[in-house]
């Protein structure tokens, strides 16, 4: 059983550590909050698991599973309302159009109409 | 060993923690601060619910764990609200 739970922890530092690196290495804001989003509750839900089973069945597991329940349903919640609020406000999602407009030969972003929206890189 | 395992989880979610922090210092726009906080605050729930299994005390942990946990999903909602109300203002 203890062996069964240190796989279970060691596989959600693992995906806690995908979190954080992506946090890091993705291009824009959105590719982040993805990262920061999924793979930070699984990791999260994972570890929660494992210590369950660490900790063998009884009344402080039912604990631990209110936990991982209240992770599951607000982490994601919480990180689709900062992206919606990005979206709202304007933040250019990083795509191939407005990042590199000349490898994908369309018309520049100024030919695009409506009103000319901040890139990624500006501080909101 | 399983012990020294916990031990050994809880310094490697401190050492995600400071990778994070890069992203807080860095970020280009508020957004991706507001992420790197998002990001911090459930490593840290994680890391008191391994600090109370190495100290025993895994109920009194737990309480903080679920109090901290309410309070970073808080400040998530809080942002995304107080961005959008002030992106109306400008705009």
């Amino acid at each position: 059983m203890n062996i069964l739970a240190g796989i279970l922890i060691a596989a959600g530092l693992f995906f806690l550590a995908v979190s954080c690196i992506g946090l890091v290495r993705l291009p824009d804001f959105y590719t982040r909050n993805h990262a920061a989003g999924k793979s930070g509750t699984l990791g999260a839900i994972l570890i929660l698991v494992g210590l369950a089973i660490y900790n063998g069945f009884d009344i402080t597991v039912l604990r631990l599973f209110i936990i991982l329940l209240f992770f599951a349903v607000t982490s994601p919640t919480a990180t689709h309302a900062v992206a919606r609020a990005a979206y709202r406000l304007g933040l250019e999602p990083w795509t191939l159009k407005n990042q590199n407009p000349e490898i994908c030969n369309v018309e520049t972003r100024e030919a695009d109409e409506g009103a000319e929206r901040e890139t990624s890189e500006d501080t909101v | 060993m399983m012990e020294g395992f916990i031990v050994f989880a809880a310094f490697f979610i401190l050492l995600l923690n400071g990778i994070c922090v890069y992203r807080l210092v860095r970020g280009p726009s508020v957004f991706d601060r507001a992420v790197a906080v998002s990001v911090i605050g459930n490593n840290a729930v994680i890391l008191i619910v391994l600090v109370g299994f190495i100290f025993g005390r895994i109920n009194m942990f737990f309480d903080i764990a679920v109090a901290y946990a309410l309070l970073n999903f808080i400040i998530s909602i809080a942002l995304g609200k107080y961005f959008e109300h002030r992106g109306k203002q400008t705009q």
